[in-house]
């Protein structure tokens, strides 16, 4: 693909997050605290393309008469070096339609990620989609949920230890990658202002034959919801 | 107020982004044959190459042509013969060495997944051995000519497979360091080779990769492959050999297959009579004295030695260990043949 197919992607994408102004925490209970707004902030641990650790925070507001949730998630995987690698999602969730305790939501996220070993460092931009459907009372909740991840883009710097393999070209490559991943959350509230959560399920590459070498995504994660003024 | 932050912010990424897009240069094309791995010799005719057994196999030979045939082969599956260069010290001391790539590995052609599972319970007997004999074949230039086989890791697992199958064409054999010649012991090395620790970089290493990069075509999996093949603790301190191309829809189908038909590479070697050289190397902490002693049981008549200072590949890879310990060794064996 060329630089402009690259970059009208890209603005696809961004027009996307921008107009529908959606955000994070990627867990929420639709059911709980609706009255007002929220600062949200959260940590997780679990397993997510490795054992990673995450800080989320997010702000929960009224939009278009629905609640919607923006904010930033940044993960960090367990390792001997620290920050080569992490991983940054920035978006928004919104409640796109529900009857009673059932809700389903949409998430929008840009991802930017970096990963680095001794023959290669990428940063990576792409997106993640994701339908979240279930059943939300006030003290608690069980949804499923369905995503896509996808590498829209990714940077290769390669090492010199690389080179002496082969010198592989340094350069943006397009669509490098995708996953397909589903699974359920479930989580319930201690007193109005914490939530604990469990989220976990399956990945998929894109060619919906391989998997990736760790193909579960599990996650035990806390928020802490903080009043943020009448909505 | 917050509208207005995330549209600021979310345009300023923008920007930033185009920028780097623009300035950081061109995007290049996954599937460009090149970018990433080097070409095969279906692709780049300057290799060196022949057409064995329905493939165009990555191959040289080095040595007067009518001398003993020392056939190397490679580790894997999926990997390439360039570790295995220093074989070539023997055409000096009066041998053909011939080096290949396997099919599927390496610069030799590529086959899709399904050239491999269509075989089923035969696929080592159809594609790895009868592959074997006719690179022996190809090479070989009188019957009289004598055949040793040489086999590092898999390729040591390989050469008793195929000296099992064929005893009387093989004059003698080595093999380094063979994971394990039934499945289940190749099951536990690979186990115990890989078993990273749970917060470790390395398993960091393999897991978050896939996040970037998925199965595509063989270009880009090659290249996904070799990207984890960097260090193992575990099998030894030195830094994994310089490769030209990792073969990682072979690889997954030999293992998948393996799994399935508990393939036996020690399938008639006990009624190979002639000795057999055994390396195994000192620091592969995997490859313990009793594993050696284990694995190397299968064979009725052996030597072992046990390679100091070293790691799995060092054996071959560390220049002091193979001029000093291996390459002797090779050469005082194949003599007394």
């Amino acid at each position: 693909m060329q630089t402009t197919s690259c970059i009208r992607y890209i603005t696809a994408v961004y027009i996307f997050l921008l107009t529908t102004q959606p955000m994070h925490a990627q867990v929420n209970n639709w059911s709980a605290g609706n009255k007002e707004k929220q600062h949200i902030v959260g940590t997780t641990f679990g397993a997510d393309f490795g054992v990673v650790s995450s800080f989320v925070y997010g702000y929960k507001t009224r939009m278009l008469k629905r609640p919607v949730i923006t904010g930033v998630e940044c993960s960090f995987p367990y390792g001997e070096k620290k920050m080569d690698d992490w991983k940054v999602k920035a978006g928004g969730q919104i409640r796109v339609t529900g009857t009673g305790p059932w809700a389903l939501s949409a998430r929008v996220q840009f991802v930017t990620r970096r990963y680095q070993n001794d023959l290669v460092r990428m940063v990576g931009f792409g997106s993640d989609l994701a339908l979240t459907g279930g059943y939300y009372k006030r003290r608690w909740f069980a949804a499923a949920e369905a995503g896509f991840d996808k590498a829209i883009v990714t940077q290769l710097r390669h090492t010199e230890k690389m080179r002496e393999n082969y010198a592989a070209r340094d350069g943006w490559y397009m669509a490098t990658g995708g996953n397909f991943y589903y699974g359920v959350q479930a989580g319930f509230h201690a007193g109005r202002r914490w939530l604990f959560y469990l989220r976990g399920g399956k990945m998929m590459e894109q060619d919906l034959k391989h998997s990736p070498t760790l193909p579960l995504y599990g996650q035990i994660g806390i928020n802490r919801a903080f009043h943020a003024g009448k909505k | 107020m917050l509208k207005k932050l995330c549209r600021r912010s979310g345009r300023m990424l923008l920007i930033l982004l185009a920028a780097a897009v623009f300035t950081g240069c061109k995007t290049y094309p996954l599937d460009e044959d090149g970018n990433l791995v080097p070409k095969t010799v279906d692709e780049d005719s300057s290799l060196p190459s022949a057409l064995i057994h329905g493939a165009l196999l990555h191959t040289e030979a080095f040595g007067t042509v009518d001398s003993p045939l020392v056939v190397a082969l490679h580790g894997g599956p999926g990997a390439d013969y360039r570790y295995l260069l220093p074989f070539r010290d023997l055409a000096d001391h009066g041998f053909r060495v011939v080096l290949y790539d396997q099919r599927g590995a390496g610069l030799s052609q590529r086959f899709s997944r399904d050239t491999y599972i269509r075989e089923g319970r035969d696929v080592v007997n159809h594609l790895v051995y009868d592959e074997l004999k006719a690179v022996i074949d190809h090479y070989r230039v009188k019957p009289d000519q004598k055949v040793f086989l040489l086999g590092h890791s898999w390729g040591g697992m390989l050469a008793t497979g195929f000296t099992g199958r064929y005893p009387n064409l093989v004059n003698g054999l080595v093999v380094m360091e063979p994971g394990g010649l039934t499945w289940a012991d190749v099951e536990t090395y690979i186990k115990e080779s890989r078993s990273f620790k749970f917060f470790s970089e390395t398993l960091n290493d393999v897991t978050a990769l896939d996040q970037f990069l998925t199965a595509k075509d063989h270009e880009l999996m090659d290249y996904k492959m070799g990207l984890t093949a960097t260090r193992n603790d575990n099998t030894g301190p030195e830094y994994v050999a310089p490769f030209w191309r990792n073969g990682a829809v072979v690889f997954n189908a030999l293992i998948d297959m393996g799994g399935k038909y508990k393939i036996d590479f020690s399938e008639g070697i006990g009624s190979y009579r002639q000795p057999v050289l055994f390396f195994y190397s000192e620091l592969n902490k995997v490859y313990t004295d009793s594993w050696a002693q284990h694995v190397s049981s299968a064979f009725p008549v052996k030597e072992l030695t046990k390679v100091p200072g070293v790691g799995h590949d060092g054996i071959v890879t560390n220049a002091n260990a193979w001029t000093t310990v291996t390459l002797p060794k090779l050469i005082t064996y194949f003599k007394s043949r």
